[in-house]
């Protein structure tokens, strides 16, 4: 065994060499040129077809099943499964996007905006046949999602300004949610669903809550977990595949009067890379695929004689994006960076200037392979809270005023080697970090760097492991410039901790107890008349003064947002995916059917 | 079995005990040395507070020094409990009884198959010295040895993918596997066999097969050889009673370090040809820095390593009656 953890260690390493950053990007000189997305398949959310009843549908994905559990699921390789298993009370609209009713048929909000109450469908069953009640609902909130023990994400959900939202019972069929203050995430609250209390209760009660953590894991007989999904678990096989079968009590059908879902079973085969799902793709065996940029090539021309279309599915919803690091080391428990760094980071000109290097334009066309949108802002595109204007007032690529910019504040090559100088005499020398195994983001930094050096700002671009870089981020907070992600959604609401400046991930400087900075002071504003309320108009203006604000401040400069999409068979209907965890190929599969 | 072998069985696993000790306390301190744990990865989600982790964290002992960690761990592990893995919510015997056998199978067969070859054709090399038999066989012998096994595996999936897949893409298992009868799941299995099983023995195959040729090329240039050659014996017999059984012994020695070189293998074969083994498990419990799944694994392949040597043992001593075990 020492033999192969060597082996492993070898291996690693060759790996870390193999994919070092040793990437030539050569910049476009002609960037104005067509997109290959205009190639692509459209996407029609207008309507759903009608189905019929029957057939299979196979896709892979890359990561095991982690647990059954949708307490404690995480990830989204876990969630892609459960999310089938267990409806919401309210859910969006795969088409529209927009809240509509799920295990509730309807809600009411009451005048102060404070209290939602929930008016559940009668005849409700789980799986196993028993009954669906309010009260259930309300005891899983209190009793598991309220729990400490219990390793749920969904606790923070419930949490408005440090307190609880309340869920009180009214009768069987209806229960309330008063929230402590009028937040805009009042939906994504009412969307908490019920776990079998007949099933939960005696376990509850026997090992206490922490045995909730392990319950239905990747080790328990699938035929024991109820579910009041459209889907149950029909087999499983460890790192192979999990097979989804319909559950007959699910409560809705289709605008015919017909039960869902529609298929009998609906496959996730577990692979290895994304190489080997192309693999398999191609050679008959799965009925989609999420493309890479890189796939296209390969796909493109077997579309006619393999019988399916290339879909472009839309900008995904995640982000890409350069941080500068401004938080100041003080006192000893405290970590962060020193001068003359923090002084560099913490100028909004040589940050700004940053922003001008970086060229979406050939990140696009060169490491994308052209599936790319520019991205400016956090609020993902399609989102009704996207501003408009974020476009025009980024700052794009323009080396030329990087070097204004960077003149204007004192920062010049004073002994003509080629690097600037701040006035102190400091030679401007940074490192950026990112996580190293990731291809698109190795690709971007090496282009930044060398950006960056060309205006004479020398950046050591330096992937390292994806833990070793979280540590920095969140513990150390020994970092300069790091080139990371996160994952995105509709409603921005979910970002509590990340664009305030008390959240964890407020990555310049996270964690202050109150705003440093006057413009984080203004962020916090616009974050709070963005979501203490459920006024629209309000939520609209105060994201766009959010916008207007990243934008100009420049905590983050956004790179790109790769175009998602997916290549499915022509014989599968009602191909309707949104690029968002959760309304993929996977989350609209109690509507697929096989024409 | 005779007393002295019975006396080497249990010699061999008491052996066993302060083996996987050291190599535990190996296995702690590495993961202890990469920075993260388990929890690391949902640093970055925004929907997870970070006082909700540091709570998990302690709820899991992972605030504690490896030591801790290790000392609680090895305590448990006497009493048969080898923990619960953070990545996969289960406990670790469970996860990996789920994995072990498919690691076994794919093993012995590829070490069937690695021997099957070999030794055929380490004698055909020997008999039929410097001509064209011998020099295809170290032709593709040196194919075997220098060709990287996951690069072998990715480039046969590919090119079974992209000529009509005749053979499967990977995995295990077909979707139709549980409905098949008998005869149909067992050539559902030889079929996704095939892949794996070949990679995975081509590089000890290569080996081997030098190895084999030239023990027999020792041999048959002994003088008990010239002996059996001038009784006027058949040279069939020659080859095949006399020379091969006195070639073989080493072959069998070299079985042990064979199972241990089979066992690091087959993780990375596993990987990229999709076999659900116990190498995609490890490594996942390295990538998500899971103490108690990486250590249950690693007790795993200790045990089967040192199952294979004591076999290996055991074959010699009734294969070669000269050699005595103490």
């Amino acid at each position: 065994m020492k033999r192969f953890l060597a082996v492993l260690v070898v291996g690693a390493v060759a790996v870390v060499a193999w994919t070092g950053p040793e990437v030539e990007v050569e910049p476009l000189a002609d960037a104005e040129e067509m997109s290959p997305i205009d190639l692509l398949e459209p996407v029609d959310h207008s309507a759903w077809e009608r189905g019929r009843h029957g057939g299979r549908f196979v896709v892979t994905n890359i990561s095991d099943a982690k647990t059954f559990n949708p307490v404690v699921a995480k990830e989204t390789s876990t969630t892609d499964i459960t999310d089938r298993m267990f409806a919401g009370i309210v859910r969006r609209s795969q088409l529209s996007l927009e809240w509509e009713p799920g295990l509730a048929e309807r809600w009411e909000i009451s005048a102060d905006q404070k209290t939602i109450t929930l008016f559940l469908r009668s005849g409700l069953v789980w799986s196993d046949g028993d009954p669906i009640t309010a009260d259930e609902v309300v005891w899983s909130v209190n009793e598991i999602y309220k729990n400490e023990e219990v390793e749920t994400s969904t606790r923070d959900a419930l949490i408005v300004g440090g307190e609880f939202a309340e869920f009180e019972l009214i009768d069987d069929l209806t229960y309330r949610i008063v929230l402590p203050s009028v937040y805009a995430g009042i939906f994504e609250i009412a969307s908490i669903g019920p776990m079998p209390r007949h099933i939960f209760e005696p376990l509850i009660e026997a090992e206490g809550a922490a045995a909730v953590n392990s319950f239905w894991g990747v080790d328990t007989d699938v035929s024991t977990i109820v579910g009041n999904g459209p889907f149950l678990i029909g087999e499983y096989v460890p790192s192979e595949r999990v097979v989804m079968v319909p559950n007959p009590n699910y409560y809705e059908q289709d605008e015919w009067g017909q039960q869902l879902p529609y298929l009998d079973e609906f496959v996730i085969e577990f692979v290895e890379d994304q190489d080997t799902s192309l693999a398999r793709f191609v050679a008959g065996e799965t009925d989609a695929l999420g493309l890479r940029g890189e796939d296209y090539g390969v796909l493109v021309d077997k579309q006619e004689s393999d019988n399916f279309l290339i879909y472009n599915v839309g900008p995904a919803s995640s982000t890409q994006f350069i941080t500068f690091n401004q938080n100041p080391i003080e006192g000893d428990e405290d970590g962060g960076i020193e001068p003359p760094a923090l002084t560099w980071l913490s100028n909004k000109s040589f940050r700004q200037a940053m922003a001008h290097l970086i060229d979406r334009q050939t990140i696009i066309n060169n490491i994308a392979f052209g599936f790319g949108y520019p991205q400016y802002s956090f609020v993902w595109t399609v989102s009704p809270y996207y501003w408009e204007g974020a476009a025009d007032a980024a700052f794009k690529y323009d080396p030329e005023r990087a070097k204004e910019l960077l003149d204007s504040i004192g920062y010049r090559d004073r002994d003509g080697d080629g690097v600037r100088e701040d006035p102190d005499g400091n030679k401007i020398e940074l490192i950026l970090n990112t996580n190293s195994g990731n291809d698109v983001r190795e690709q971007i930094g090496e282009l930044f760097s060398q950006e960056a050096k060309a205006v004479g700002v020398d950046v050591t671009f330096k992937p390292e492991a994806f833990n070793e870089l979280v540590t920095r981020l969140v513990a150390s907070y020994d970092w300069q410039m790091i080139l990371i992600g996160l994952t995105g959604s509709v409603d921005p609401v979910g970002g509590a901790n990340v664009y305030p400046s008390h959240g964890s991930l407020h990555m310049i400087e996270p964690n202050q107890e109150s705003p440093r900075r006057d413009w984080e002071a203004a962020v916090d504003a616009a974050w709070d008349e963005a979501n203490l309320t459920t006024d629209e108009e309000q939520r609209i203006r105060g994201f766009r003064k959010l916008q207007e604000l990243w934008i100009d401040e420049v905590p983050w400069a956004y790179t790109f947002a790769p175009a998602s999409m997916a290549a499915v068979r022509n014989t599968i209907g009602n191909v309707k995916p949104h690029p968002l965890n959760g309304y993929g190929m996977r989350g609209l599969a109690d509507r697929l059917y096989l024409k | 079995m005779s007393l002295s072998l019975l006396r080497l069985v249990i010699r061999r696993l008491l052996n066993v005990v302060p083996i996987l000790a050291v190599t535990l306390a190996i296995a702690f301190w590495l993961i202890q040395l990469a920075p993260g744990d388990p929890y690391t990865e949902y640093a970055l989600n925004p929907d997870i507070r970070a006082e909700d982790l540091e709570r998990f964290r302690a709820n899991f002992g992972l605030d504690k020094p490896w030591y801790v960690q290790f000392g609680r761990y090895l305590w448990n592990a006497a009493q048969g409990d080898f923990g619960f893995s953070q990545t996969f919510k289960a406990p670790v015997v469970a996860l990996v009884s789920q994995r072990a056998a498919n690691t076994l199978l794919l093993s012995v067969v590829s070490l069937l198959l690695a021997w099957g070859f070999s030794v055929p054709a380490g004698i055909i090399a020997a008999a039929r010295q410097y001509r064209w038999q011998d020099q295809s066989i170290a032709v593709l012998a040196f194919f075997g040895l220098s060709i990287p096994n996951f690069f072998l595996a990715s480039l046969i999936l590919f090119a079974i993918a992209s000529t009509g897949s005749w053979l499967p893409i990977g995995g295990m298992t077909s979707i139709d596997h549980p409905d098949m009868t008998l005869l149909g799941k067992t050539w559902d299995l030889a079929k996704h066999l095939v892949v794996p099983a070949l990679v995975l023995s081509t590089a000890i195959t290569a080996s081997l097969t030098r190895i084999m040729r030239a023990n027999m090329l020792e041999v048959l240039g002994q003088q008990y050889t010239t002996t059996a050659r001038a009784k006027g014996l058949a040279e069939r017999v020659v080859l095949l009673k006399h020379a091969l059984r006195n070639a073989v012994n080493p072959m069998i020695t070299i079985l042990g370090f064979n199972i241990g070189e089979i066992l690091s293998g087959a993780a990375l074969v596993e990987f990229v040809t999709g076999w659900p083994g116990l190498g995609k498990l490890i490594l996942a419990g390295l990538l998500n820095q899971d103490p108690f799944l990486v250590s249950g694994s690693v007790v795993y392949g200790v045990v089967l390593l040192m199952i294979g040597n004591l076999l290996a043992d055991i074959l010699l001593a009734i294969t070669d009656p000269r050699i005595r075990v103490t």
